[in-house]
């Protein structure tokens, strides 16, 4: 009741409101622009929230979360190019509704189960963060370090094709945090006398890096989409009867988002190709599905938008961010000194209810704003690629350098992305990257604190039965990952020589 | 024909190598704990060193049972395809680079401009007014939203404050 009171006074006494719906606006552009994923349009803006008050730079980047989740559909719909990956099973009902002449209705069917998933995820994230985090007050330097350990065990398995590459890229993401001067002694480590690396490298450019401007670089050469979206589509809301029919697949999303949104590494897209597939298993109609099916539309677009939600609430309970717009949430808590665990409960709680407000009135802003939006989408989305991205990369420019005032991060930046493209060519992950360099101080500082109390005794490891229990869980994760590979890779090579037989 | 797998194993490798090579030289601290400035490098260069041989390894594997199949022309199209992409992802960086080095000069407005035409050149965009009109455009408005508007500090110029000052 407090907290309720504690919210409706946030409302009125802080910008909370124009937050968010700004977050939500920025949020449905970035993700209406083909190629510019969630994390990206989180990434972008994540600089410009230096400044800011905590709450406020929370809000805006959550709200830009759920925003960017609806905006992948409107291209999915209009011109069969999904604007976020998690917006790719939208594209198979979505784009054939149009074909039909009823692409207001699927605008509308995919933001009504937008909300539905949303309001769904945010009551979870509210009910199960808090208790979830109260299991932190329990853990040790040495539970941390396991903590640590398991976070990285389960993305790198999960985020990519090879458990190796995933472990490899983090691995160089900690290796990246480890760059500047040691917390401990003050020692400078890897700064090769820069002063401007003495502070170490932010995971904020990182992430820019690896996530926006090698997106730009795979992107450059690429033609324009070359199909003009319809610029008199209006969006048309389900009624009641549209909404009853709605309502299965959109709980069968809701499901499949909370369950992937909880495991570290699934994120939207996989949520909503689940999604897809048990509505069409459970419909009544699933001759439908694939040729304009509105319920093909209600479940993957209900499934990402729960996991816009569910994915926060790894995040704010350990600090174990799910997708990669959790990784860059994570960041942007980092970048104002709010470390999750129970301990931002207690001393920032105004942040946690700021969080929660916000995106409520994202989830319920949705509505309007969706509809009053769209025309500006359809416009962007029709301007020719190669203004979009150089207004991307301007904006890039100018917000990395607003963090430092340092042409110095511009070009850590470049790097970052060069990488980052090569990175994508040779199949290397990038969550497990960032994740290492966003986890690496904690699991650097809890190792070394371990063995500041054991006095150096490895074992101190093995007695703490939390931080035991998360390493054993992390090894068997590392194992499974790395025998479905080798079973992969062993059917791969008996077809290659099949072929060559 | 090496795999790429190998070619990123060898890659990593010698990473690990330079990264440990570095780590023995982090100075030691009488403030330091028992794990001291480099243990935390040390071990992340041997866990480094260990996956990436085994990713090496895996990618000789994966060559051999591949390596009698001669390349048909689509692999070699691949391949041709894959380094100009590689090389445009470079010259696209090296705007940023130019942006670098320009910006401090003509300043963030002008630096904007200039940056929106030479990607939108890069991107084949053909030269026109309307291109021009839209970078200085971009510029202005960048210049007022970032540094009038929401007031960050953005590259000044240099070679206006040199010319005021002569």
């Amino acid at each position: 009741m407090e907290d309720l009171t504690r919210s409706l006074t946030l409302l009125y006494t802080t910008p909370l409101v124009p937050a968010a719906i700004a977050g939500l606006v920025w949020g449905i552009i970035g993700g209406a622009l083909p190629g510019i994923s969630a994390s990206i349009t989180m990434a972008l803006l994540l600089p410009f929230t230096y400044g800011m008050d905590p709450m406020i730079a929370i809000v805006l980047l959550s709200s830009t979360y759920i925003g960017a989740e609806y905006g992948g559909s409107i291209p999915a719909i209009l011109i069969r190019t999904p604007g976020t990956n998690s917006a790719a099973a939208t594209v198979i009902d979505g784009y054939e509704m149009k074909r039909q002449g009823r692409a207001g209705e699927a605008l509308g069917i995919s933001l009504w189960s937008g909300v539905v998933g949303s309001l769904v995820g945010l009551a979870l994230l509210v009910v199960m963060t808090e208790p979830l985090s109260r299991l932190a007050l329990l853990f040790t330097p040495a539970s941390y370090f396991g903590l640590g350990i398991l976070g990285i065990s389960i993305i790198a398995s999960l985020s990519g094709d090879s458990l190796l590459k995933g472990l490899a890229a983090a691995i160089v993401g900690l290796m990246i945090s480890t760059i500047g001067t040691d917390p401990i002694s003050g020692v400078s480590r890897f700064t090769f006398q820069l002063p401007d690396l003495i502070g170490g490298i932010k995971p904020i450019l990182v992430m820019v890096g690896l996530f926006a401007v090698s997106e730009l670089l795979m992107q450059s050469g690429t033609k324009g989409l070359g199909v003009a979206a319809e610029s008199k589509v209006r969006i048309v809301l389900p009624k009641w009867p549209m909404m009853k029919r709605l309502a299965k697949p959109q709980a069968i999303g809701c499901v499949t988002g909370t369950f992937e949104g909880l495991m570290p590494g699934g994120g939207g897209s996989i949520a909503a190709f689940l999604a897809y597939n048990e509505a069409k298993r459970w419909s009544t109609k699933p001759e439908e599905f694939g040729k304009g099916s509105p319920e093909g539309i209600a479940a993957p677009e209900a499934a990402n938008n729960t996991v816009a939600s569910t994915s926060l609430i790894p995040l704010l309970s350990f600090g174990i961010p799910g997708s990669n717009s959790a990784a860059v949430l994570l960041g942007g808590l980092l970048i104002h000194g709010l470390l999750p665990g129970p301990r931002l409960f207690e001393q920032n709680n105004d942040v946690i209810l700021g969080l929660y407000t916000g995106s409520l009135i994202a989830t319920l802003g949705q509505i309007l704003v969706g509809i009053l939006i769209l025309p500006v989408c359809m416009w962007l989305v029709n301007r020719p690629r190669p203004y979009l991205a150089a207004f991307v990369f301007a904006l890039i420019l100018s917000g990395i350098f607003t963090i430092n005032s340092t042409m110095f991060d511009i070009g850590l930046v470049l790097a970052g992305g060069v990488i980052g493209y090569l990175m994508r060519l040779s199949g290397f992950p990038f969550l497990p990257a960032v994740l290492g360099v966003v986890l690496g101080p904690m699991i650097e500082g809890s190792y070394r604190r371990s063995l500041l109390l054991s006095g150096g005794d490895h074992m101190v490891f093995l007695e703490d039965k939390i931080g035991l229990g998360l390493l054993v869980v992390a090894m068997i994760f590392a194992v499974f990952s790395l025998s479905r590979e080798i079973k992969e890779s062993r059917k791969t090579n008996g077809k290659t020589k099949g072929i060559s037989a | 024909m090496i795999h790429k797998d190998s070619i990123a194993g060898g890659l990593l490798l010698a990473l690990a190598a330079g990264y440990y090579g570095m780590s023995r030289n982090i100075p030691a601290s009488s403030l330091s704990d028992e794990v001291g400035a480099d243990g935390m490098p040390n071990l992340l260069a041997v866990a480094l060193a260990i996956v990436a041989s085994l990713l090496l390894v895996k990618g000789l594997f994966a060559s051999r049972q591949t390596a009698p199949v001669a390349k048909s022309g689509e692999d070699s199209e691949n391949d041709a395809y894959e380094h100009a992409g590689i090389r445009r992802a470079i010259g696209f960086a090296a705007l940023g680079v130019g942006y670098m080095v320009f910006a401090p000069l003509v300043g963030f407005a002008a630096g904007i401009a200039m940056i929106v035409v030479a990607v939108a050149l890069y991107e084949r965009e053909a030269f026109s007014s309307k291109l021009l009109a839209i970078a200085v455009a971009g510029g202005l408005g960048f210049w007022l939203v970032f540094v009038r508007l929401l007031g960050t500090e953005q590259p000044a110029s240099s070679l206006l404050a040199f010319l005021m000052n002569s």
